[in-house]
């Protein structure tokens, strides 16, 4: 696991389709990274870049984007983040999925939070 | 009508926004770092033919020479004693014995050490579970550990080789010649039957742990 400078987020996420990640958000997340308020982290399997908020009163790791470099890549690397957001003590792990189909595919630890924010405990 | 709806950061909000970062900032500058690098390590030392894994086989090799050195030495002191003369027969035999114990015993420290290897990265991992876990862990020198074992064990071979093979020095003539006859059947190299799984001290050997002499 490397972790990226903004430049290669900018590169991955610049090739998803805009409507999935428009332009406005691929610079706004590059920008967190570049100013240290997100880690951008790559492997084999893909990209991801995660930000710790807080969340009422407890600490959250927030998945700001993840790019698939191969299929299954959300199972295998599923451990690696929780592993990441319990060493940086947050209690719970969120994303908002910007594709449809997430809640068929997430497990049951796993919660809808609004319409298109999904959660779970670490 | 006033007020433009934005709702503000209180300071606790914005005290645990900084603390969010600065605990990022951690992780990323100090402990990831610690964390890939000990990951490497663990990784490189359980691979086939790892330097870790080279050198705790040559560490078991050189245990053996040694203790078996002085096995050597002591051998021939008891059969002088016993008045086995060099070249002898019994002499002869005494001493291709404890050579053949000094074989099997730098093959089985050698496996023996390269099993320790595999529990060192197998402790590694779990350790670096445990460290992920905020869980303490002990990431010590498994090397100096194996260093240890591999050291008795030769030792301990080396003496009870050493027993041995003096002791059936001084056997009667009957028995030594009952034996030579063993040792002398067509097919052996030497006197020594290396077909034979059994050894002189009478536990079954795997055969790949005998030969090579």
């Amino acid at each position: 696991m490397h972790v990226e400078d903004a430049p290669f987020v900018r590169q991955v996420l610049a090739g998803l389709p805009r409507a999935i990640c428009p332009p406005s958000d691929v610079a706004d997340i590059a920008a967190q990274c570049d100013s240290n308020d997100a880690i951008a982290f790559s492997l084999e399997d893909g990209m991801f870049v995660v930000q710790l908020r807080p969340h009422g009163d407890e600490l959250e790791l927030y998945v700001l984007a993840a790019v698939a470099f191969r299929f299954g890549a959300f199972e295998r690397q599923e451990p690696a983040v929780l592993e990441m957001a319990r060493d940086l003590g947050a209690k719970t792990v969120a994303f908002w999925a910007r594709r449809r189909g997430w809640g068929r595919r997430l497990g049951p630890e796993w919660f809808r939070r609004g319409t298109d924010e999904f959660v779970r405990d670490v | 009508m006033g007020g433009g709806g934005e709702v503000k950061e209180t300071p606790a909000q914005a005290a645990m926004a900084e603390h969010a970062r600065n605990l990022m900032q951690d992780y990323k500058q100090r402990w990831l770092p610690v964390q890939q690098n000990l990951s490497k390590q663990i990784t490189s030392m359980g691979a086939e033919g790892s330097a870790q894994r080279r050198q705790a086989a040559g560490m078991a090799g050189a245990d053996v020479e040694a203790k078996f050195g002085k096995a050597e030495t002591g051998l021939e002191s008891r059969l002088t004693a016993t008045g086995a003369m060099p070249g002898s027969s019994k002499a002869n035999l005494a001493v291709a014995g404890l050579g053949l114990d000094k074989a099997s015993s730098k093959a089985m420290g050698a496996t023996i050490s390269d099993q320790h290897i595999d529990e060192a990265y197998t402790r590694g991992l779990t350790a670096l579970m445990q460290l992920g876990r905020g869980e303490r862990a002990t990431v010590g020198s498994n090397m100096a550990q194996q260093a240890a074992v591999s050291g008795q064990q030769a030792g301990l071979d080396a003496r009870l080789a050493l027993d041995e093979r003096a002791g059936n020095a001084q056997l009667g003539a009957t028995a030594v010649g009952m034996g030579m006859q063993q040792y002398l059947k067509p097919g052996t190299m030497g006197g020594l039957n290396l077909g034979e799984t059994d050894n002189y001290r009478g536990a079954t050997l795997p055969a790949s742990l005998r030969g090579g002499m």
